[in-house]
């Protein structure tokens, strides 16, 4: 903190004024480059949230992502500092019978949004670090195709819920 | 002529008595059949089993005897369809109020392997009082589904160990003397499964 305060200060004293606006300029532009670079992927996350299940079952992740970028979003997972691990997956019924699959990525077109809702994909939240509670909110990272990442707050929800 | 018009009229308004009275015919046929769920009535045997509760007690049907009973099939490692069922049949059953006691859902599940007595008390006592968690080997397993010709497999298990289960979609359900009567499924909606609990609550 102090360290990253003091290097700016020591560059005023020794450049002239022009130069250390230059510099402002050139930090301010870098910050916002890099704001770009790693901002979610044109896409907005809505109804994010959780069923919370007893015990250490694995719970399932909803979420609604819309795309609203002009290029094809492609969704290759999620990890979350709550859970050891998250897997993307598939409910279907066929047949009167329900299975699920992985799902290794998922494209959303321009304009498309994704439903992940009950009976359908979902998040697998498994093992969870800490046990959670109903009503509390917890990160998880959406990861995209060339490596952006998108961070949601999930609200944790009971077990009677959809 | 004049006996020609009066023919016609005469017809037409038989035309009219009779179309009311096809109204009036196909409506009271709708209110006779109030199922929203698909009716089985006579096409599946009575509810028999032999498992364990989630007490670790050794059951039979007859311990639900006098109960409105909801069979499913599940295992609590399924985070999407089995809780959403679940979650499903609890909004239906608490829509009763005070009838909500004489319903019974029976959670069966087909993952004895990692559903112990215990997980299963835990897991169907998060969806209400009315929720019972029943398993058993896979000899009594077998011969209920079998009954209610419904299959389960196990899918192989992954690097962590982890395996997915896959499992009849339907909802069984019973009168309070154990004739099958009606069966619904995870995509049906708690307000048809409540509207049906009622009906069959209402003529006993």
């Amino acid at each position: 903190m102090t360290a990253s305060q003091l290097v700016p200060d020591t560059r005023c004293i020794h450049y002239r004024r022009s130069h250390s606006l230059a510099m402002v300029m050139a930090v301010i532009i870098t910050l916002f480059t890099c704001s770009l670079a790693f901002a979610a992927p044109q896409g907005d996350v809505s109804n994010a949230r959780i069923r919370l299940l007893p015990g250490d079952l694995p719970l399932a992740g909803y979420f609604d992502l819309m795309n609203r970028g002009d290029q094809t979003l492609v969704l290759v997972g999620a990890t979350s500092i709550a859970f050891k691990m998250v897997h993307m997956h598939r409910s279907m019924e066929h047949n009167g019978i329900s299975t699920m699959a992985p799902v290794g990525r998922l494209e959303i077109k321009p304009g498309a949004t994704v439903h992940f809702a009950p009976g359908g994909y979902h998040l697998m939240l498994m093992q969870a670090v800490s046990p959670l509670k109903v009503g509390e909110t917890v990160p998880v990272a959406l990861q995209f195709a060339g490596g952006q990442t998108h961070q949601v707050m999930f609200t944790v929800n009971g077990a009677g819920t959809e | 002529m004049s006996g020609k018009i009066r023919m016609s009229m005469c017809h037409w308004r038989w035309m009219a008595l009779v179309s009311a009275f096809t109204v009036f015919s196909l409506t009271a046929c709708q209110q006779q059949a109030p199922w929203a769920l698909d009716n089985i009535t006579g096409l599946m045997p009575k509810l028999e089993f032999n498992l364990t509760n989630d007490n670790g007690q050794a059951v039979t049907a007859d311990a639900y005897h006098g109960k409105l009973v909801l069979l499913y099939f599940g295992y609590t490692n399924c985070p999407d369809v089995c809780p959403t069922t679940l979650a499903t049949l609890a909004q239906s059953v608490r829509a009763l109020g005070a009838d909500a006691d004489k319903i019974r859902v029976l959670f069966v599940s087909v993952d004895p392997a990692r559903d112990t007595a215990q997980v299963l008390k835990s897991y169907t006592g998060a969806f209400g009082p009315q929720f019972v968690g029943l398993s058993g080997n896979e000899k009594s397993l077998d011969a209920l589904t079998r009954r209610y010709r419904v299959v389960y497999s196990l899918d192989k298990p992954d690097a962590q160990g982890n395996y997915a289960v896959n499992h009849s979609s339907g909802v069984f359900i019973f009168d309070a003397n154990g004739n099958a009567r009606l069966l619904g499924s995870s995509s049906s909606k708690a307000p048809e499964i409540t509207q049906d609990l009622r009906h069959l609550l209402a003529s006993g």
